[in-house]
This record gives C-alpha cells, sequence and structure tokens, in this order.
C-alpha cells in the first residue's frame, strides 16, 4: 500500500515538474521552437548522410541502410524520452560541484530521482517526436511491445551510465569534462553501425561504454529475435542501474560528510 | 553504543525543538603544495590539513523562538545549518531537530522544515512565482483543498497579489525575497531557516521583510533559525543571539544582556548655544570637538552616564543631546576579540 | 592594426591556461576518429582507392577537417548575447572595427585549439594507420589555407549573429550551423562520395572552403589546387565580411530609431 503511494506522489511530482518545464520553454517560446526544429534538421541531416552512404556502399558488413533506420527509431526515442523526462542527467556533475545537491537535499524526495526529473531538455523533443514518427513509419505492429520494451531498456542504460558518469564528480576534481566526454563518447558509438566494430572494440562497445546495447543489440532484436540476446539486455540493464544506484549513494555519503576534495560553501 | 541509546531517548523526551549536544564536525581540506614537484606529490600522496568547523558546540532552541545565529564567514555558521537539515553528518555529538534525528531521517524532517538562502533562490526564475508554489505543494504532498487556503492567506498577508503571476525575472530583489519566504512557508514548516534573508535589499525592503518574519513567527509559531551579517536585523528581529566564532559558540543569551554586558560603552554628542566647555575627565574619550560641538565617550563601568550629562549641562547653554548606544557590530566584534 | 595584433598575442597566452578544456574536447575528437577508423576499415575491405582516396589519407583527411571545425570560435553565441542584452549597440558605431576586434579575439584561441587537436588526434591516426605521405615543404601553405579556413568559418558565424537575435537563440542556429559545415562542408566524409550532382552544389558553396579543400590540399598537395583554394578562400572572405557590415550597419539604423 505504501509503496503504491509512493509511486503516485512521485509520477505527481514528476508530472508537476513536466508541467514547469513545458511552462518555461514556453515563455521563450521562439527559442524552444528553433531549438526542436534545429534538433529534427539535425537528426535529418545525419539520415540523409547515411543515405549518401549507403548509396554509394550498399553494405557495411552485412549492415543496409534499413537497419540504419531502426538504429534511429531505437535511439532517437531513447535519447527523447530520457531528454525530457530526465532532462537534468547531463547536469548532474555540475550540480555537485556547484553544491546544489544540497537544494535536492532539503526536499522530501528521492535525491537522485529529484536531481534526474527536475529539468527537461528540450533538444530532446525533436528527437523525440522524430524518432516517434519513423517509428510509426516503419516498426510493424507485431513488433511493436517488443520495440517499446528495448526502447525503454535502452533509455535505463543510458540514464545509468549518466548517473555513472556524473556520480564522478563526487570522486574526482576536474569530472565535468571527463563526464560530459563520456556521455557524448556513449551517444557517438552508439550513432554508428554496430557492424564496424571488431574484436576488441566490439566488447569496449558492449560492457564499457554501452552503445552495443543501447543502439546494436535491439536493432539486432528487431531484425531477428533472438532469445538470448534479449536475457542478456534485460540481465545488463539490472546490472548497470544496480551499480549505477550504488555509486551515487556511495558518493552522497561521501558528499555528506562533507570530506569532498574541495571545500563547498 | 547503549549510552548513545539512552542519551538518544532522553533527547526524544525533551521539549526543545532543536538540540545540539557536544557536536563536531571536521573537514580534511587537500592542501595545495606548490611547485612544479609538489604538483606530482599532491597526486601521489596527498598532504591534507584538518580544518575544525564546528568544535564542540552545543545549545538548544525552544519552539517558537527567534533565535539569531551569528559569525564571521568560515565560523561554521553553515556548517551547523547543514548539518540541522541532514545534509552532513556530524562527526560526533547528538543532534535532535523536532525529535527526529536529521540524518536518519531527512526527508521525514523535511517536511517540518523551510529555508530561505538570501543568495541561492528556489523560485524558478523563468515562471511566475505562483508556478514555484504549485510545484512545491505537489513536492511536499499538501492536500489540493488546504494548499488553496494556505497561499491564499500567505499571499495575502505577504502583499504579493499583483506580482504572484509575473515571471519572477521581472520582480525586484524585495518582492522577490518575499516570494521566496513565502515558498519556504507553503507547506506550514514548523523551523524556518533564514539565511541572509535581506542581503541586497534596500532600506524600506529590509524592514517590509523584517515585519514579516516577525509576524509569521508570533502568528504561527514557526521556530526560526536567522543568519545574517546585518546587524540591524538581528536587533530588530530576534532576542537571542547565538555567536559562533573559529567552531565554537562564544555567546549564547539575550541580545539586550548582549549590548549591556560587553561594551560598556555609550556615546554623547553635544550641540550648544555658545562655545562649548569640557575639561578633560577621566573615562571619557573626546571623540570630537568643534567649536559648539562635542561628541564624548563615556565608559559606562566606571563613570555613570548621569553624572557626564551633568557636567555637560552645568558648564553650557546645551541645545541638543544625543545619547548613542554602541553599534552592534563593536559589541560582536568584542565578542569576536574574547 | 598594431591593437588587433596585440590583443590577439595577449589572447592567445591567456588561452594557454584553457588547455584543459582543449584536450578534453580533441579527446572527444579522438573518439570520433576511432569509430571512423572502424567504419573505413570495413568500407575499404580489401580495396586500395575510394573516390581517389587511401584509407590512410581519409583518417588524415578527418583529423584536418575536425580540427578546423572544432577550433570554431564561439563568435555566434557571442553576438547573438549581446544583441539580446543590447550591449552591441556600443559597439556598433564603427561595425569593421567590431568584427576585427571580435576576430583578434578568437583567433587566438582557434589557433590553440587546432594545433592541440590536430596533434592530439595526428597522434591516433599515427597509431592506428601510420603517417601520411607528404612532402614537408608543403606545410606553411596548408596552414596559410587552414587559417583562411578558420577565418571564413568566423565570418559566416559572425554574419549569423544577427539572426540569433531575431531568433532570440543562439545555441539552436550555431548547432545547425555546424550540421551544414558537417555534411555540405565535407567535415564527415569527402565530398567526392557524394553523388555528382551533390559534389557540384557543394563546391559552390563557402561552406567547403572550411573543412574539404583544406583537408583535400592536406592529402593530396597540389600548387594549382593551392592557388584556387587561397583565390575563392579570399573571395567568399571578403563576400560575407562585407555582408556583415552591411547588415550591421542596418542594424545600428534600425536601433537608432526604434531607440534600443
Amino acid at each position: 500500500m505504501v509503496d503504491r503511494k509512493m509511486v503516485l506522489q512521485h509520477l505527481k511530482t514528476q508530472w508537476a515538474y513536466l508541467k514547469i518545464s513545458i511552462k518555461t520553454a514556453l515563455e521563450y517560446r521562439l527559442n524552444f521552437i528553433v531549438q526542436t526544429i534545429s534538433m529534427i534538421l539535425n537528426d535529418l541531416v545525419w539520415m540523409i548522410f547515411w543515405f549518401i552512404i549507403f548509396n554509394k556502399f550498399t553494405q557495411i558488413n552485412g549492415w543496409k541502410m534499413q537497419d540504419m533506420i531502426l538504429l534511429y527509431t531505437v535511439i532517437l526515442v531513447a535519447y527523447g524520452i530520457t531528454g525530457v523526462f530526465f532532462g537534468n542527467r547531463s547536469k548532474i556533475a555540475i550540480s555537485i560541484v556547484e553544491g546544489r545537491l544540497d537544494y535536492y537535499m532539503t526536499l522530501p524526495k528521492n535525491i537522485l530521482y529529484h536531481l534526474l526529473t527536475s529539468r527537461a531538455s528540450w533538444f530532446s523533443l525533436g528527437d523525440l517526436l522524430l524518432g516517434m514518427g519513423l517509428a510509426f513509419a516503419f516498426i510493424p505492429l507485431n513488433q511493436v511491445p517488443l520495440y517499446i520494451l528495448l526502447v525503454i531498456l535502452s533509455s535505463i542504460i543510458i540514464l545509468s551510465f549518466s548517473i555513472i558518469s556524473g556520480s564522478l564528480a563526487f570522486f574526482m576534481d576536474n569530472s565535468e569534462e571527463t563526464c560530459r566526454t563520456l556521455n557524448m563518447g556513449l551517444i557517438s558509438f552508439a550513432s554508428y553501425p554496430i557492424s564496424i566494430y571488431q574484436g576488441f572494440t566490439r566488447i569496449l562497445i558492449l560492457l564499457i561504454i554501452p552503445a552495443g546495447f543501447v543502439s546494436g543489440v535491439p536493432v539486432q532484436l528487431l531484425k531477428s529475435f533472438d532469445m538470448t540476446w534479449l536475457l542478456y539486455m534485460i540481465g545488463f540493464t539490472i546490472l548497470l542501474t544496480i551499480v549505477a544506484i550504488s555509486v551515487f549513494y556511495y558518493g552522497l555519503r561521501k558528499y555528506e560528510s562533507g570530506n569532498l576534495l574541495y571545500v563547498r560553501t | 553504543m547503549k549510552q548513545e541509546k539512552k542519551q538518544d531517548s532522553s533527547l526524544k523526551n525533551s521539549d526543545y525543538t532543536i538540540i545540539i549536544k557536544d557536536l563536531k564536525k571536521g573537514f580534511k581540506i587537500k592542501q595545495k603544495q606548490g611547485g612544479f614537484s609538489g604538483f606530482f606529490k599532491s597526486m601521489i600522496k596527498p598532504e591534507y590539513k584538518e580544518v575544525h568547523a564546528v568544535n564542540n558546540i552545543s545549545f538548544n532552541v525552544k519552539e517558537g523562538e527567534l533565535v539569531a545565529f551569528i559569525g564571521p564567514n568560515g565560523a561554521g555558521k553553515s556548517t551547523t545549518l547543514k548539518i540541522l537539515s541532514g545534509i552532513l553528518y556530524p562527526d560526533s555529538g547528538q543532534v535532535s531537530v523536532l525529535k527526529l534525528n536529521p540524518q536518519k531521517d531527512r526527508k521525514k524532517l523535511a517536511y517540518s522544515i523551510g529555508t530561505v538562502f538570501g543568495q541561492k533562490p528556489q523560485l524558478w526564475f523563468h515562471l511566475p512565482a505562483k508556478e514555484s508554489f504549485d510545484l512545491f505543494s505537489k513536492i511536499y504532498e499538501i492536500p489540493e483543498k488546504e494548499y488553496q487556503e494556505r497561499i491564499a492567506s500567505l499571499i495575502k498577508r505577504f502583499e504579493i497579489e499583483d506580482i504572484v503571476d509575473q515571471p519572477v525575472r521581472k520582480l525586484s530583489l524585495g518582492q522577490r525575497m518575499r516570494c521566496e519566504i513565502v515558498l519556504a512557508l507553503v507547506h506550514k514548516p514548523k523551523i524556518l531557516f533564514l539565511d541572509e534573508p535581506t542581503i541586497g535589499l534596500d532600506i524600506i525592503a529590509k524592514k517590509n521583510i523584517r515585519e514579516l518574519i516577525k509576524e509569521i513567527n508570533e502568528k504561527e509559531k514557526v521556530t526560526i533559525l536567522l543568519t545574517s551579517h546585518d546587524m540591524d536585523d538581528v536587533e530588530k528581529i530576534c532576542k537571542r543571539a547565538v555567536i559562533i566564532n573559529k567552531g565554537v559558540i562564544v555567546y549564547d543569551g539575550k541580545i539586550n544582556d548582549l549590548k549591556n554586558n560587553y561594551v560598556k560603552k555609550k556615546t554623547i554628542k553635544a550641540l550648544s548655544e555658545s562655545r562649548i566647555k569640557f575639561d578633560k575627565e577621566k573615562n571619557v574619550k573626546i571623540l570630537k570637538k568643534s567649536e559648539f560641538g562635542i561628541k564624548l565617550e563615556v565608559d559606562t563601568s566606571k563613570i555613570s552616564i548621569k553624572d557626564v550629562i551633568n557636567k555637560l549641562l552645568k558648564n553650557n547653554q546645551i541645545i541638543d543631546l544625543t545619547i548613542e548606544e554602541p553599534e552592534i557590530e563593536e559589541i560582536i566584534e568584542a565578542v569576536y576579540r574574547k | 592594426m598594431n591593437k588587433y595584433i596585440h590583443i590577439a598575442r595577449a589572447n592567445f597566452i591567456n588561452n594557454l591556461m584553457y588547455l584543459q578544456d582543449v584536450i578534453w574536447s580533441s579527446a572527444f575528437i579522438a573518439i570520433i576518429i576511432f569509430i571512423f577508423f572502424n567504419l573505413w576499415t570495413v568500407i575499404f575491405g580489401s580495396n586500395q582507392y575510394i573516390a581517389g582516396f587511401t584509407i590512410v589519407m581519409m583518417l588524415w583527411y578527418l583529423v584536418m577537417t575536425e580540427s578546423i571545425v572544432t577550433a570554431q570560435s564561439q563568435v555566434l553565441e557571442d553576438i547573438g548575447e549581446e544583441m539580446i542584452t543590447g550591449n552591441i549597440a556600443n559597439y556598433l558605431n564603427k561595425p569593421y572595427s567590431y568584427i576585427f576586434y571580435k576576430y583578434s579575439y578568437s583567433i587566438g584561441r582557434s589557433i590553440i585549439k587546432f594545433l592541440i587537436t590536430f596533434i592530439m588526434c595526428g597522434i591516433v591516426v599515427f597509431l592506428l594507420l601510420g603517417p601520411l605521405n607528404i612532402n614537408l615543404i608543403y606545410i606553411p601553405c596548408i596552414l596559410l589555407i587552414v587559417l583562411l579556413a578558420m577565418t571564413l568559418n568566423f565570418v559566416i558565424m559572425a554574419f549569423l549573429g544577427v539572426f540569433a537575435f531575431w531568433l532570440e537563440d543562439a545555441k539552436g542556429l550555431e548547432f545547425l550551423y555546424s550540421k551544414i559545415v558537417f555534411t555540405l562542408g565535407g567535415m564527415l566524409v569527402p565530398l567526392d562520395i557524394f553523388p555528382q550532382w551533390l559534389h557540384t552544389i557543394c563546391l559552390y558553396l563557402p561552406f567547403s572552403y572550411i573543412a574539404y579543400y583544406p583537408a583535400k590540399l592536406f592529402v593530396g598537395f597540389g600548387f594549382i589546387l593551392f592557388f584556387q583554394i587561397l583565390i575563392v578562400e579570399i573571395a567568399w572572405i571578403a563576400a560575407f565580411a562585407l555582408l556583415t557590415a552591411l547588415v550591421y550597419k542596418y542594424c545600428i539604423r534600425r536601433v537608432s530609431i526604434n531607440g534600443g
């Protein structure tokens, strides 16, 4: 009973934050529209780019243009969701360094959840809209449940990775740049056909910078379903989430003891 | 372990809202080592300096008290407040706020505490204050009807009807501050931590805020802990002052007593019709003397102010006379020096 | 003139402080290079040439384009912001000197960024594929072209800065512009890969002179090509500089009419 109430409360708060983010965006209407359109155009530019490449080279290690489109349906929606609902994920490091975490800690809510949801990145709305449009056009009806599951798992992986890289701020100096490079690295690796990664690189992008699980494995599963790999993906997601939460709260304890490498006023 | 538990329960039974006992909190600050070799050394074997931010302090606050928490920068004020809010863990000692342990029950305690940081606004900058109020009502899980009544009463009391629907960025500092305090009061907290609430405000706005704070304290019995560098704030709002310096409490008592006990000096300014006459007097220092005026500093522990005034009146046709109490800054400084 | 050289020099030294930021952004570029190394290895397969490029040339091409583009200044954002805050009114009396001032301010920073990114990413490519076959005599010519490319990039961004004001947004515009350079400027892949009609169109656009031509010259130097690029780059720079000055003059007139 308690749990259900708590979830409901969190959703109410989430909705309140979303409303307030939307209202902020509408305050600067033009800016908001320009950013959303820019993002959509950016994504289209990339799709044109891949169209040109696949036009010239037909296939890249078995990967064709259709696969690229599938990749985009997954990655755009996954990043879109994390951006709109958990838009503060890229600001974790800064929040820690600037002592803004104190604000979250004085509120009667779960700190990590609050930290993640208190901002919406409207750049991501463009991604979300375009991705959903692509999915509507290209994902066959019978695959929709699988698609939704994969997108959710992918979003969780993206989030967990952001939490881990953001939490570096608890442990090291000058972490903001490292954190940003890691997050950008993830999206970069995930935006290219997974078939180009061979050997040791493949292991890297599966386990260390999990681009493989963010985009590669979902596309693979949508192309030809394989229970084993689905289980791998679920398992990896759960594992990474546990690591992320543990790292964050371990760092938080350190923050609360006040013994960070630098003094906050 | 057992002893701690015993003390814990005794704290629970007490009547105080805030209890701080033997609180200690230290930080290890990494020392920057100079020079090229120092740069590498600090990476392999860093040197730390131990800073005792809070070094064994104890004080209690009753429900509804208005306490000024004063100290120079780095004295340990923010550290103490953070420990009270549950943001920092103490090294040793006991803290009890509303019979809760801030460390263990931070979330629960959060429902009963409100904070206003003069330098770290909590209102959403681009939106009307009303939006922030609504958001907070959701965060603090206030039932809708209760919230509507509460916010209507607060808006009226703080006289912000005309500005709650304007984006905060368009408001003046004084208006913003009023909204910030309302924000902190939305969830009817039992304790309010005010940190520099009047910073940057003009005199009228300051007066306004001070009155509102006093009113809230009186009407709702909200316990208020105020930190401020503005001594007028301190004097005009609070009755009790806790002064902390270098992590130690150097004074805990009434502000009036502070004035009477610490700096036994008063200043007399007198203006005479004709040339002013005042002979040298022991325990009286002449600060300024002009043809018709004089400013004296009287050591009231050695000589009564009445005698000095009588002397002035006897030898001069005094047309104007003012007696000034010492500035509270002087008093505080005197306390620090001790 | 001396004033501007002085400002450039002062900022060059000042910006050595921002070394750390630059190193991190070049670390990110190195990741991109690594990804493209994977991509091209698979695409080339057993072929030695694609569109006249070897895989070694292809990756060194990328190093050059990335270094130039990443060195781009923040002038679009700066101008956009100055317009929004209204500060720009102070400077607009002399639009040429305003532009020069901004240029001397940012070119020092761009040069550092270019050099560091190029060196770091060059090392990565060197480790992956080895050195580029190039005669060192050509370096000064290439550097001149690179400097002009960065200047052209600057001038276009300065021109776009005006639109940032009208659209109330600099970030989105800057983002969009960089994407245009990415694709139409031939940053990610040489324009030779594009279908012929697209290739031709891009050659007539100024963007190809920011990334494609300097990099192409770098991996396959030729004096005729060098002079061709030189002339066209200078022409584009002059064109955009003039355009920007005109637009700013127009803006001042409007500002003084409306009172800011």
